[in-house]
Formats: structure tokens, C-alpha cells, sequence
């Protein structure tokens, strides 16, 4: 495809708005804290639909729908995993961190574990695998933005890398967050329009679209028999195709499902509203986009495998150009360009939330905390924050420009399973486990995050069918690894005598500003709406 | 081992009567969740018994794919709804503030 004028247009008006977003941001944007979480200020409405806008990326809208198409409904476990993540996510660790936290995760386990090794480890595993994130939706943005416009891959990478600079570097956490939520706002509505305009070819009836799917690929199912080649998967029914497969497909949704609770970008949009209060506005009203949205993915893969010319042969391997092409079926040009912008503005608003995180950890736990100790001046802890946003970008940039030919689709895995086995133990521990040492919960994140990366290496993916790893996800291995290392270390470093007093009053303090957002053993500094009783 | 009593100006007893509230909401919800998330995936990568229609069009596996996008909105407005009365219960007293 070719960038058409109607195209151009929609796509200027897009970066229009989101440039003048980011000017109106930028002229706030004054402080660490506003250039980090923007200062507490987001509500808990906006903040879900930010966290909407943060999460449903170029992968999870136009690949899943793709994956539905092309792999009936077993591409339907991965819209099925984010709504229950979520869920998890408020009941367990939303509530908390807002309470705990300041600019990053760190923080949460610097409350408890005040050494620097703990506040290191998880800021180095956050840089690690939100760099990873960010090279892995560098590369599949640029791919999909040259397949959506017609335009060189290096053209289209340094467009986005561009822009994601300007957004992060001057508008900060404020930026980003406008930025996700008119994403997700014009992402619903190209949702409604093209599941609407699907459904009215079907008689409005979503189960006539169903029996058409299923008629479809049993009739390719049994032309392909007669012909003596392989079955596609069906429609509507779960596709085993065996053992390893099915462990690895579990692997897989076991890793990114746990790892939402752990991902940097995603957790400290928690920390951008003021209460746990809101954080819990935030939670629901983001699990409820995600249900709205998610639901009706099947409808737009099934549209797309019957409308589209030549069904699933007419697709291209990976799926992801399934949406663009319905829309370019039901809408003509139009429809495909505005498509093409919401994929555009996705790609954007996801890379700004996982920039704005790296920053965060380079400049308040590298910078502020390990090397000055805490004794930082604010502007210059503002100046790094910057300075490592411009950084995480062009290294990002680079990487993702050296690796145009390769296949890098295992490196979101990999920073997801790492978030499930590396963050999630050791946030857990911290949050919930009275036993949990420093030691404990730091050699649980060096293990969770050793294992996930030497079973990538050992895999097929780097190793060929005589790998001995032969699972891609490596989850289902490297997250007990992370949370079993962690309880292991920590019953064998237990404290004892008035350390483990000390110890014990200090997870009851914990415990308390969990719950409630006070600390008391420092009540100078509480408010008064988060004190839970007084004498 | 019994937990300390935490230290600084706290009404000890009133903080673990909040805790055990929020607790005795929260741990359900997440067994719920879990059990009913998990045994999808388990029945549907696994085993067959997912396999069959309920009606023309519509497999057992979507039907209980779909049941678990209505349970997480159920459960998201149980969990608002049950968190707003345990914050309204055990609202400090003599603050004026408002959660």
C-alpha cells in the first residue's frame, strides 16, 4: 500500500493534535515529579483510560485480531488475558503501589529493603526489559508502518522515534497520558465503526458471522485433506497441535499474564493519581475499555477471514494486516487511513509510556538514589530524567535499526516473562511476605530474570529444532524459578533476635501504608484523609 | 509468629479490623480469578471437553471465553462497591476527610 492524500491528511491532523498535546504539556512540565508521573495530578478515570492506551498496542490490536483470522480461536487467548491480568493486578498490586511508591517499583521495595542492591536490581531488570519492550515495538511499528504507507523501514522508524521524543522530552508523563487517552478515544470509536460495519454484513447477527467462520474453514479444511495438505485450524474450537505446543501456548499466556503485574510502564501509571482510591478508579475503568474492546475482536478476525479476497490465503503470514485490509474492504480509502492513523497513534502512545518508565529508573533509582544517594539536585535529577529519554530512544532506535531482517517477535516475550519472573516475585515478597529478606527477594529477581534470558538463548528460536530448550516461552520455568529462589534464599537468611524484631515492625509498617497511605513510623508527613484512626 | 503491635501513634485494633475486611473481599475475588482463568486454559489447551457447540456457531471454548469477560466486570464492581463500604465504615474519625 501507498500513502494516499486522505491518509496524509488524517496522519498530519493526528500529529497536529499530539504535538500541540505536548506543547500545552510541556508548559507544565517543570519537575521530576511532573516529568515522571506528572506530579499525582492525573484522575482515576483518566488514568484508566490512559492505562488502556498504554497497553493496547499495535500488537495486541491489529495482531490479535490477525492471530483470529489466521489461527481461529486460539488467537483469542490473547485478548482473553489482559482484562483477567488486570484484574489481578487491582486486587493485588494496584492499591499498594499507590500507596508505597513514588516516581517507580523501585521505591515500593526501597520502603521495605532499604540497601542498594534491592533498588538496583529491579531498576536494572525495569531498564533491561522496558528497553527490550521498546526495541520489540520499534521494530514491529516500523515494519507495520511501512506496510501501511508505503515508505522506507528506516523512514518510518526514525518518524516514530522522532515524534516519541518530542512527545517524552518536553511533555513528560503529562504528554504521554493526553496522548493515550485521545489514542484510546479514537481506538474505540475505529473499533465501534468497523465492528458495526462488519456485523450489518452479517444480518447484525454475531453467531451468523460465527457459522459463516466455522462453514469456511471446514470447507478449507477438507479441500486441504483432499489434497493431502495440512488442516488449517478451525474456527471456533481450541487448536492442539500437541504436547509441546500446548505447554508452550500455556507457557506463553501463564508469562504475560503474570508479567502485566510487573511491567514498569504499565504499574507506574498507578502512581500518576493522588489516593489508592483513584488507583482503583483507574484499574476498573481501564478493565472495563479492555472488556468493551476485547470482546469484539473475534467479530473483526472473522470478518476479516470472510471478507477479505481469498480469506486466509489473502492474508499476509503474522495477521497484523487484517484490520487494515477489512477496513480498506468496508470503508474504502477512507476507512483504511483512519485505521492506519489509530495504529499510528497506538505505536506512539505505547512507546511514550515505556520511554517515560525507562527515565524513571535511570534518574531517580540510578541517578537520585544509587550513585547521589538521595542528596540530588532536583533540576539536575530533571536534566538526567531528560537526558536518559533522548537516550532510551536512540539506543532503542539504533538497535532497531540494525535488526530490521531479523525475527525479534521472542523479545516481547521475553520482557514480559521477564517481568513475570524477575518483578512480580520480588513486588509480591515485599508487599505481602513477612518472611521475605533483602537477600531473598534480590537473588529471586537475579534468578527469575537469569532464567528467562539463558532459556531464550538455549531455545529454538536461537538454537534451531535441536535446541535443548524447546519451549519459546520460557514462563512456565523461569516464573517459580523467580518466586522458589526467593523463598529459599529468605528462609535461609532469616534475622534473628532484635533484627528480626526490627524486622517484623518494619512489615507492620509496611503493611499499614499499603493499605492505608500512611506511614507510622513517620506521621509528619501524613494527611489527614489517610490517617485510619487517631487516639 | 503473631504480628508486632506497629509502632507510632496507631489504633492498632482498628488498622487489622480494616486489613481483615479488605482481606476477607480481596482473597475470594482473586481464588475466583484465578481458578476460573486458569481452568479455561487448562480445559481448552489440554483436553477436548471444550470442544463441542452450544448452539450453531458458538463452541463451548468462546462461551466460557466470553463468561470470563463478565465475570472481571462483575468482579470489578463487586470489588469497588464492597472497598467503598469498608473505606466508609472505617473512615477516620474527628478528620473531616473524605476517601
Amino acid at each position: 500500500m501507498n500513502i494516499s492524500p486522505t491518509a496524509a491528511v488524517i496522519f498530519l491532523l493526528l500529529v497536529g493534535v499530539t504535538l500541540g498535546i505536548t506543547y500545552w504539556a510541556g508548559k507544565r512540565n517543570k519537575s521530576v515529579s511532573s516529568h515522571l508521573v506528572a506530579s499525582g495530578h492525573i484522575s482515576g478515570r483518566q488514568n484508566g483510560v490512559a492505562i488502556a492506551g498504554d497497553f493496547i498496542s499495535a500488537a495486541t490490536f491489529l495482531g490479535t485480531t490477525g492471530a483470529i483470522a489466521l489461527g481461529g480461536f486460539n488467537g483469542f487467548y490473547y485478548a482473553v488475558y489482559i482484562p483477567i491480568a488486570y484484574v489481578l493486578a487491582m486486587l493485588l498490586v494496584a492499591e499498594p503501589l499507590r500507596n508505597l511508591g513514588q516516581f517507580t517499583l523501585g521505591d515500593v521495595l526501597a520502603t521495605r529493603f532499604g540497601g542498594l542492591n534491592v533498588r538496583g536490581a529491579i531498576a536494572t531488570s525495569s531498564i533491561v526489559l522496558s528497553l527490550i519492550y521498546i526495541v520489540a515495538q520499534f521494530v514491529g511499528a516500523a515494519l507495520l508502518i511501512k506496510l501501511l504507507f508505503g515508505i522506507e523501514y528506516w523512514v518510518a522508524a526514525l518518524i516514530i522515534g522522532v515524534l516519541t521524543t518530542i512527545y517524552t522530552l518536553f511533555g513528560g508523563m503529562l504528554a504521554t497520558t493526553y496522548i493515550q487517552i485521545v489514542k484510546t478515544a479514537i481506538l474505540l470509536f475505529c473499533g465501534v465503526v468497523l465492528v458495526v460495519m462488519v456485523l450489518a454484513k452479517f444480518g447484525w447477527n454475531p453467531l451468523t458471522l460465527f457459522q459463516k467462520a466455522e462453514a469456511a474453514t471446514n470447507a478449507s479444511n477438507a479441500a486441504a485433506k483432499a489434497a493431502g495438505k495440512p488442516m488449517g485450524p478451525e474456527a471456533l474450537e481450541p487448536f492442539r497441535g500437541g504436547a509441546l505446543k500446548q505447554w508452550d501456548q500455556f507457557s506463553l499466556i501463564l508469562g504475560v499474564t503474570l508479567g502485566v503485574l510487573g511491567l514498569p510502564h504499565v504499574m507506574i501509571r498507578f502512581l500518576t493519581v493522588r489516593d489508592s482510591n483513584a488507583a482503583r478508579t483507574s484499574a476498573v475503568t481501564a478493565i472495563w475499555i479492555f472488556a468493551g474492546f476485547l470482546i469484539f475482536m473475534p467479530v473483526l478476525g472473522y470478518g476479516g477471514m470472510l471478507l477479505i479476497e481469498k480469506g486466509r490465503a489473502g492474508i499476509p503470514p503474522g495477521g497484523n494486516m487484517t484490520v487494515p485490509m477489512l477496513s480498506n474492504v468496508l470503508g474504502g480509502d477512507l476507512l483504511l487511513s483512519f485505521v492506519s492513523a489509530v495504529a499510528f497513534a497506538t505505536i506512539l502512545a505505547a512507546l511514550s509510556g515505556l520511554v517515560i518508565a525507562t527515565s524513571g529508573a535511570v534518574a531517580h533509582d540510578i541517578y537520585g538514589k544509587l550513585m547521589k544517594q538521595g542528596h540530588v539536585d532536583p533540576q539536575k535529577q530533571l536534566f538526567v530524567a531528560r537526558a536518559a529519554t533522548l537516550g532510551a530512544v536512540v539506543v532503542s532506535l539504533l538497535i532497531a535499526l540494525l535488526v530490521e531482517k531479523q525475527n525479534v517477535a521472542f523479545l516481547a516475550t521475553l520482557a514480559i516473562t521477564i517481568s513475570a519472573s524477575a518483578n512480580l516475585p520480588a513486588l509480591l515478597g515485599t508487599i505481602y511476605w513477612r518472611k521475605a529478606t533483602a537477600k531473598g527477594v534480590f537473588w529471586g529477581m537475579i534468578a527469575g530474570l537469569g532464567v528467562a534470558v539463558l532459556m531464550i538463548l538455549f531455545s529454538t528460536t536461537f538454537m534451531g529444532a535441536s535446541a535443548p530448550v524447546q519451549l519459546t516461552a520460557p514462563g512456565i520455568i523461569s516464573i517459580p524459578a523467580g518466586f522458589l529462589v526467593m523463598w529459599l534464599v529468605s528462609m535461609l537468611t532469616q534475622p534473628k533476635g532484635a533484627e528480626l524484631d526490627a524486622a517484623n515492625s518494619l512489615f507492620d509498617r509496611i503493611r499499614i501504608q499499603a493499605v492505608t497511605g500512611m506511614d507510622p513510623g513517620n506521621p509528619d508527613h501524613l494527611t489527614p484523609a489517610q490517617r485510619v484512626a487517631g487516639h | 509468629m503473631p504480628p508486632s503491635t506497629p509502632p507510632g501513634e496507631f489504633n492498632a485494633e482498628q488498622y487489622r479490623a480494616l486489613e481483615s475486611a479488605r482481606k476477607k473481599v480481596v482473597t475470594p475475588l482473586v481464588i475466583l480469578v484465578v481458578v476460573a482463568f486458569w481452568f479455561q486454559q487448562i480445559v481448552t489447551n489440554f483436553t477436548s471437553w471444550m470442544d463441542g457447540a452450544v448452539v450453531s456457531g458458538l463452541s463451548w471454548a468462546y462461551l466460557y471465553a466470553f463468561a470470563l469477560f463478565f465475570l472481571v466486570v462483575a468482579v470489578t464492581t463487586y470489588y469497588r462497591r464492597q472497598m467503598a463500604a469498608i473505606e466508609a465504615k472505617y473512615k477516620p474519625s474527628g478528620t473531616g476527610a473524605d476517601q
